[in-house]
């Protein structure tokens, strides 16, 4: 369970599967990406970029083997997850697309995202700090 | 993990299916219900309004205008009596089944506004709302500003009200109303705001509390709809309950209530107007479909206008999806109406109208209040179409289509950029030029008048 939670693909999944939900027109956030991309709207630049960092971890992990680049990698993918979503609402200064966050689907969807992401993001955090010479740091099973 | 799974198929299931949120309810009814034991009820009222009033304050009382308004299920009432002095000044007190008063006050409204216009016009409440205990030794006075209490300008004397701060929301009016009879909406609304709903007994609806979510019960705005009173008879009349949305959520208004205002305003001699608007996504950028960083496609939408005299109706109404990512299928989907007071627009096409044009756009929109949303089929300008058409038979306006992004049948569909785009052609050839009206950036449309009762 916690393997598939903290797999990049199910961040990219629940990340393009969230509802925007606008006054006249919604959709998954993935066509927001997508028409947005070819007129260099910042929250496309920064949601492809973030994607395009997690799959590229995921095609390289082989080689990494969840050390601390890949963490690093992930953290950068995530933040910029985050910012691409960041951006699109506030860039909405008329509030078009507000009722994303008080209808029950869209809320559920974003609230998925918000979870999984962060749970992703707590991980690679934990992979970081075991590798690092942190000694804050202890391993939560230890072996004797 | 696959129970997980169900879980959240069914959550989706269950939000997918979940009913059409009633935006904005308004439920009032009247119960024929009588107080039982009316003449002991009235006995026990008047005992105790005797004990706790001066002298001079209940001989003005005229028990044949008095009114109960039922909480609890009949266990607790709120009883609004008139003094005989003025329309403007009455008696409330909370009293049990039984009669027995637990609390009073003697309220006197002031109306700031000249009395014509507060008989013949509609408007928002401007005065003062006083407050007296029954021994009249405390007041409290609230002043009101366009149907807004002023709570800086509060005064209290040093009367135990319970103000609890279980303050409203500022007084929104959502409709603004004749007070033909001395009593508005507003005013109901703030004196109400002195009993607090825990304390009659009333539960906030859908899960939200009051008073943050804005869920209150009030009284009629016209309490004596019934006239005089019988001898030791007292109507009683169920709270009347408002349910208020955010406005940054857009929401749906009664259609039927906004263009009833229009039959307020006498056909002989009135000058009538419909004007079309479009709401480019981009402005300056008409061929633009779809503003790329918020997802907006624009808008179309009408104004309706009424003039005689000095008696003035605008509504600016627009066709919405009820829910907007319900549309990201192509599909119909349940539609909604929304009042577009202040929208911005890029271009606009005015066309006088008789009254009885006015009633056939009034027909064409009632006729069309149950027709599903659907983005690429029939979206808002469509909708604004063929109720500016209806009036427009012999010479419609006609507009290019486009193939919205996303649209994979090849539908051609009425977009604001069509609207636009004819618009601004026919401003071009001095076509009906002086009727278009093409803003340098935007512009903003005027206030709506509101619903209507």
């Amino acid at each position: 369970m916690k393997k598939l939670i903290t797999h990049p693909l199910t961040v990219i999944a629940t990340f393009l599967i969230i509802i925007i939900s606008g006054q006249q027109f919604g959709g998954f956030y993935l066509l927001y990406l997508i028409l947005g991309l070819p007129h260099a709207a910042i929250h496309s630049i920064t949601g492809v970029c973030g994607i395009a960092l997690l799959l590229f971890n995921i095609l390289q992990s082989k080689l990494w083997n969840r050390n601390q680049i890949s963490a690093l990698i992930n953290l950068g993918g995530i933040v910029l997850l985050w910012l691409s979503l960041f951006l699109f609402f506030n860039n909405d200064k008329s509030n078009y697309n507000i009722a994303t966050f008080y209808q029950l689907l869209p809320q559920i969807l974003l609230l998925l995202f918000l979870i999984i992401s962060i749970y992703f993001f707590v991980d690679n955090i934990l992979i970081l700090l075991k590798h690092s010479k942190n000694k804050l740091y202890k391993p939560p099973f230890q072996s004797n | 993990m696959k129970n997980i799974l169900i879980s959240a198929c069914l959550l989706v299931l269950i939000a997918s299916c979940k009913k059409e949120q009633v935006s904005q309810s308004v439920n009032a009814s009247v119960s024929e219900n009588a107080i039982k034991n009316e003449d002991k009820y009235l006995q026990n009222v008047q005992r105790y309004l005797m004990n706790s009033l001066a002298s001079t304050d209940f001989q003005l009382l005229d028990f044949k205008r008095a009114i109960a308004t039922k909480f609890k299920n009949g266990k607790t009432y709120l009883l609004r009596v008139q003094m005989k002095t003025s329309l403007n000044q009455f008696l409330l007190i909370k009293t049990d089944s039984l009669g027995n008063g637990s609390k009073g006050m003697i309220v006197t409204i002031t109306n700031k506004e000249n009395e014509n216009n507060v008989k013949n016009k509609f408007h928002s409440f401007n005065g003062n709302i006083t407050v007296y205990s029954l021994d009249r030794k405390n007041f409290s006075s609230l002043q009101i500003t366009n149907g807004y209490r002023d709570k800086r300008k509060r005064v209290i004397g040093d009367m135990m009200i319970t103000t609890n701060d279980n303050t409203l929301p500022d007084v929104t009016v959502t409709a603004y109303i004749s007070a033909y009879d001395g009593i508005s909406y507003a005013d109901w609304y703030n004196l109400l705001d002195f009993y607090s709903p825990q304390e009659l007994g009333v539960s906030s609806g859908g899960g939200s509390g009051y008073p943050e979510t804005s869920y209150g019960y009030y009284s009629r705005v016209n309490p004596y709809d019934y006239g005089y009173t019988e001898d030791n008879h007292v109507p009683v009349q169920e709270p009347k309950q408002i349910a208020y949305e955010d406005p940054l959520l857009l929401p749906s208004i009664s259609l039927f209530d906004y263009l009833r205002c229009f039959d307020y305003v006498s056909d002989i001699g009135a000058i009538c107007s419909i004007e079309i608007f479009t709401d480019l996504p981009v402005n300056g950028e008409p061929n633009t479909f779809f503003n790329w960083n918020d997802g907006s496609p624009g808008h179309t939408f009408l104004q309706i206008k009424k003039l005689n005299g000095d008696q003035f109706v605008q509504q600016n109404i627009g066709f919405y999806p009820n829910e907007g990512w319900k549309t990201m299928l192509y599909t119909p989907v349940a539609s909604k109406f929304a009042d577009d007071n202040g929208h911005e627009f890029n271009a606009s096409l005015k066309m006088n109208i008789t009254p009885a044009q006015l009633h056939t756009v009034i027909a064409t929109m009632e006729n069309l209040s149950d027709t599903s949303y659907d983005i690429d089929q029939y979206n808002c300008t469509d909708f604004a179409l063929q109720v500016f058409n209806s009036v427009r038979v012999d010479n419609p306006l006609i507009i290019p289509q486009y193939i919205i992004p996303g649209e994979t049948y090849g539908i051609s569909s009425k977009t604001p950029q069509g609207l636009y785009q004819k618009l601004w052609s026919m401003k071009e050839a001095g076509v009906e030029a002086d009727n278009i009206t093409l803003p340098n950036v935007c512009g903003y449309v005027g206030d709506s008048h509101g619903p209507c009762n």
